[in-house]
């Protein structure tokens, strides 16, 4: 579709804005950027998924720390600061529970697992949020719109965001590369570095890696440990890496749609052939 | 007692990753970016391998205890 050329360069809104507007509060960037129904929807999706994990866990999340590691900012290394709003409720809220101990609820590692989700989900509505911003007022389809799926499967599957975007190769090579990593170190560890409640901040290290990581830890990793693992330090550490380097490949794949969205477009001669010039592969 | 052989081979995973990883952003094309991937791997082993002599030296002049 092709816009008067007035309207192409007139951005929807200011991208720092609808970034932080969305941390805050999941959907209110959108809602900034004039996108009502999508601003509900991942208002809906994001802190629903929140607010089911607070419940299957009872907020005892921070529960897990160490009482030297309570503090106030104990939840930035957390995923859930994805989810800014949804972090500072829970705090505010639960904090650091009862000065007593407590039993953990059955679907505690459940509801933690949907919390992190939550902020994961967020980040990826954040790149949403910035990439509409900077998207022409009244395009159908800008190619903004297709920055942050393969960031999101980026996340959700390492090198799955890659490959959406036609580089398959270093997709495979990211996919073997990292979760090669983090199934050996899961292996060497036996499985008790996947453990949220062993280790708070490796685990969040290792939920950067994805899927995998979740389904690990739902084969492996919620055993008692019940004697000496000689490479369970080497292990933990490997995973963790393997969710670190996660995070450059979620760069990578922000970086290229971002790129291939600010290419120039040539002219379309037709109607039809407009939304393909930019966005394929 | 540490096992120098499996630490060596891990610690050559964990570099490939990081290498291959850190390569991405500066080789934008397939081709660059595996020729010379075993050519940053040596760089990189080379430069840890002169961080942990120094760390060693360190360690057992400065930092030593008997």
């Amino acid at each position: 579709m092709s816009w008067p050329s007035a309207q192409k360069n007139v951005p929807r809104g200011d991208p720092t804005v609808a970034a932080v507007l969305t941390w805050i509060l999941p959907g209110a960037g959108h809602f900034y950027l004039g996108m009502p129904v999508f601003g509900l929807v991942a208002f809906l999706v994001v802190q629903g998924l929140y607010w089911i994990g607070l419940q299957l866990s009872h907020g005892m999340l921070f529960e897990y720390l160490e009482p030297d590691l309570r503090s106030a900012f104990a939840g930035v290394l957390t995923p859930e600061v994805g989810n800014l709003g949804g972090l500072v409720y829970h705090m505010k809220t639960y904090g650091y529970g009862l000065p007593f101990m407590r039993p953990w609820p059955d679907a505690m590692w459940i509801g933690c697992w949907m919390t992190a989700c939550s902020g994961i989900v967020n980040a990826c509505l954040m790149v949403r949020a910035h990439s509409d911003a900077r998207a022409p007022k009244n395009a159908a389809d800008p190619g903004f719109a297709r920055i942050a799926p393969p960031v999101l499967a980026a996340w959700a599957l390492p090198g799955l965001g890659h490959w959406m975007q036609g580089r398959k190769l270093r997709g495979v090579l990211f996919f073997v590369l990292l979760v090669g990593l983090l199934v050996l170190g899961t292996a060497l560890a036996e499985g008790s570095n996947l453990s949220r409640e062993r280790h708070f901040y490796y685990w969040a290290g290792q939920f950067l890696a994805g899927l995998p990581g979740l389904v690990l830890e739902g084969l492996f990793g919620r055993g008692a440990v019940t004697h000496d693992i000689a490479y369970a330090d080497a292990g933990l550490d490997l995973a963790c890496l393997a969710g670190l380097l996660n995070v450059l490949a979620l760069m990578d794949v922000y970086a290229y749609g971002e790129k291939r969205a600010l290419e120039p477009q040539p002219e379309p001669t037709t109607q039809a052939a407009a939304p393909s010039a930019v966005n394929a592969p | 007692m540490i096992d120098p052989i499996p630490h060596a081979l891990l610690f050559v995973l964990a570099a490939t990753a990081i290498v291959f990883a850190g390569a991405t952003f500066t080789d934008l094309h397939d081709g660059p970016l595996l020729r010379g991937l075993a050519k940053k791997l040596a760089w990189f082993c080379g430069w840890c391998a002169v961080v942990c002599a120094l760390m060693l030296l360190v360690e057992h002049t400065l930092a030593a205890t008997r």
